[in-house]
């Protein structure tokens, strides 16, 4: 089934028009969630290859991946809980038969092509429908995993300090300044 | 042992700590009256209780984010406040009330200082063109007072707060003695030369704040933490806790007592006056009542109507000071929930240093002549934006991809963004009010708030205008990937919610008089958010501190003249 078949019939399943297929689908995305794929090496492996570590830090260097499990187990909302899930789950199963190995030991190519695949894979529709998309069924994996490591990473002390440029107490404003090349943008707003 | 009575009576109570609350306390200490301020909620004294304030990001366990578990209890908390700020923001689950209708979002900062913690800090005068407004179109009731009555205590408060500020001399946004202006960064300087120079009616001015841009009365000054919602070590800003309260406990008249939920308003029968109040102790239950020879109320908007309306007695079966049955009614708020953010291609050479805590404001500018009068909806309203460049979480949400080329953009400045919103005037009407469901109380044993609120096509009309101005504006400007937005947020989203005890010239139709002294029951005082007339589009805050300040120095005379 496509997504677009599935958001229409996901769309119905909420008005009460289930067929037997929908409703198990429907019931994917709001059960109590199994928290068994949040395999840390795993997630510090997927945090990596979003934030690699460079002339700065990277996401492992900020145990950005114990910050994503954290936000999974208690400040995610159940459906996107369980499109992360599954995502974990069918990112390693790709990877298994594609590649004979889990993620956390591909090569870094076959990391970047799988995780590739998974943002074309969960890209939402342009204009309304995906925002319906959305709405019904929540972030998809790619998302949710970027967003987290962003948000991990930009917030942890290293991220703050050395990736970006972090002023505890600036004590005064100046409003128009000259950019430096190659200057880090600010830590906070 | 004293004596019970004795122990009990002052010269004046004060109903509340928040920003007017704490003006109270402070102009009727000042001239001499033992006061005595009672606080629901529980005491935060400057600094002290502020144990967020210096944290760094990544000393929150999820960072700044609110738990599922958190925003499901307590929704309009966690929307309102982040991991730092929300201990200023009461529980929902704690403090339900009913929404009839429609949503009705209200905030609510039970502590001592109250709001006047986390508020906006943005600080506009009235003009005339406000306080005619009702008489002008009919709707509500006429102010009883106009601007020359308020000049001089807006004076007042400014002088005492400090307001940073550009001086216009626009003729609909009074100006005041200000403090030298937080600067207009690199985005919002070219916004307001562009709006200045192709909109003749028009001017984009920096924001108006209590932000200090030096010291000021021994605070401050601002050190541009934007952290403000979580208290500010500093005393940046003005609030209760940083400057009316100490300087009321400086006189040695003040009596601070949290933890105290005024159940009612004590009234004599024989001499027409209050005579006190009935107070809970928030934790142990215990009931004590209160006496004194002049009472402000200043518990907010919706709590005091709420307060008046839960005082009854044989006189006043519908509540206190109520014959005109206006208490409660009038609800009004500035409606939100129209906007757009837009980018700006250019000026990629600059940036600035510091965080500002506030941005730009464009006065209002529709329905003031004839040429700028619209058929489709009367009065107007004022705009707020903020520009900045895009760091990291704008980024994260334009960039697509990721890796190392990915993180090299993403901790880099982006392009230059800028948000414009709009914050519209309400109209008063009866229908939008505060009633007691005598059915279901809350662990105090109090009847439950009841709040029925609903927008009419004046505001909905003009929220289309809004919409299209901000475009129009923006695409001038030489904005692009403009991105709108239009909903009528649920009122009480603005947090400007007023109106529910109005002043007017008219005891039937009106509680208070020019004064806000009560039309029916002399000795109380009202100068919260209650008492207003109407809306306007000002940020309401610093009028109430003003009408507190007049009220007190009125308050205060008569009592020497022996008329309350």
């Amino acid at each position: 089934m496509n997504r677009r078949k599935a958001i229409v019939r996901i769309s119905l399943a909420g008005l009460g028009i289930a067929a037997a297929g929908t409703a198990y689908k429907w019931w994917d995305l709001v059960k109590s969630p199994d928290f068994s794929p949040l395999d840390k090496d795993l997630l510090a492996a997927l945090c990596e290859t979003i934030i690699p570590a460079t002339d700065t830090p990277g996401a492992q260097d900020t145990d950005t991946h114990d910050f994503v499990i954290r936000m999974i187990r208690y400040c995610t909302p159940r459906k996107e809980q369980n499109n992360f899930l599954h995502g974990l789950r069918d990112i390693q199963s790709h990877c298994q038969s594609k590649y004979g190995q889990p993620y956390q030991r591909c090569t870094h190519e076959q990391q970047t092509a799988a995780l590739t695949r998974f943002e074309e894979k969960g890209r939402p529709f342009n204009g309304k429908l995906g925002k319906v998309e959305l709405r019904l069924m929540g972030r998809p994996f790619f998302i949710i995993l970027k967003d987290y490591t962003i948000q991990g990473y930009c917030t942890s002390e290293q991220g703050a300090t050395k990736g970006l440029n972090y002023v505890y107490i600036p004590g005064g404003f100046k409003s128009c300044i000259p950019l430096e090349p190659g200057q880090k943008a600010w830590a906070t707003n | 042992m004293g004596d019970p009575i004795k122990d009990h009576t002052f010269d004046a109570i004060v109903v509340g700590s928040g920003i007017s609350g704490g003006w109270a306390a402070k102009e009727l200490c000042e001239k001499g009256l033992r006061t005595l301020v009672l606080e629901r909620g529980r005491n935060v004294e400057h600094i002290k209780d502020y144990p967020t304030a210096s944290l760094n990001p990544w000393d929150f366990e999820y960072r700044l984010n609110n738990t599922e578990k958190e925003k499901e209890e307590d929704p309009i908390r966690t929307a309102y406040g982040d991991a730092g700020s929300t201990l200023f923001f009461v529980k929902d689950s704690e403090h339900p009330y009913i929404q009839e209708k429609n949503p009705f979002t209200w905030v609510r900062g039970y502590q001592v200082g109250g709001r006047s913690l986390t508020w906006g800090r943005q600080t506009y005068r009235l003009s005339d063109l406000d306080f005619e407004a009702n008489l002008r179109d009919g709707h509500g009731v006429d102010w009883p007072i106009r601007y020359k009555d308020l000049a001089s205590w807006y004076d007042y408060v400014e002088s005492y707060i400090g307001v940073s500020g550009q001086k216009e001399n626009w003729p609909w946004l009074p100006d005041g003695n200000f403090l030298p202006p937080i600067e207009m960064n690199c985005i919002e300087d070219h916004f307001s030369r562009s709006v200045r120079s192709r909109f003749s009616d028009r001017i984009v001015t920096n924001a108006r704040t209590t932000n200090l841009t030096r010291g000021w009365n021994g605070r401050g000054p601002c050190q541009y933490r934007n952290l403000c919602s979580r208290g500010c070590p500093f005393g940046g800003y003005f609030s209760s806790n940083a400057a009316t309260l100490p300087a009321a406990a400086a006189t040695g008249k003040l009596t601070l007592q949290p933890d105290s939920i005024v159940l009612e308003v004590l009234y004599d029968e024989q001499k027409n006056r209050a005579s006190g109040v009935r107070v809970m102790n928030a934790h142990t239950r215990e009931v004590t009542e209160y006496y004194a020879q002049v009472i402000f109320l200043n518990a907010s908007t919706i709590a005091t109507a709420a307060l008046l309306l839960n005082s009854t007695s044989r006189r006043w079966p519908q509540g206190l000071g109520n014959s005109s049955d206006q208490v409660g009614r009038n609800l009004m708020d500035h409606f939100t929930g129209t906007g757009a953010e837009a980018e700006f291609d250019g000026m990629k050479d600059e940036y600035y240093f510091g965080r500002k805590p506030i941005g730009i404001y464009i006065p209002r500018y529709r329905n003031v002549s004839p040429a700028t009068t619209r058929k489709d909806y009367i009065r107007g309203f004022g705009l707020q934006g903020k520009g900045a460049r895009a760091e990291w979480r704008e980024n994260a949400v334009r960039l697509q991809g990721f890796g190392q080329d990915f993180k090299k953009q993403l901790l880099q400045p982006g392009p230059w963004i800028m948000w414009v919103g709009g914050w519209g005037e309400t109209l008063p009407y009866a229908d939008n009010r505060v009633t007691l469901d005598a059915g279901r109380k809350d662990k105090w044993g109090l009847p439950l708030v009841k709040i029925a609120f609903e927008y009419h096509d004046n505001e909905k009309n003009m929220s289309k205008d809004i919409l299209a101005d901000i475009e129009e504006m923006f695409s001038s400007a030489g904005f692009t990937n403009i991105r709108s937005y239009s909903y009528l947020q649920p009122a009480g989203w603005a947090v400007h919610e007023m109106g529910t005890v109005r002043m007017g010239r008219d005891p039937k139709s009106s509680v208070l008089n020019g004064f806000n002294q009560m039309h029916e029951v002399k000795n109380i005082f009202i100068t919260d958010g209650s008492c207003m007339t109407s809306s306007g589009t000002a940020n309401p805050s610093l009028t109430y501190m003003a009408l507190t300040a007049r009220a007190c120095d009125y308050a205060v005379s008569e009592l020497k003249k022996g008329n309350l």
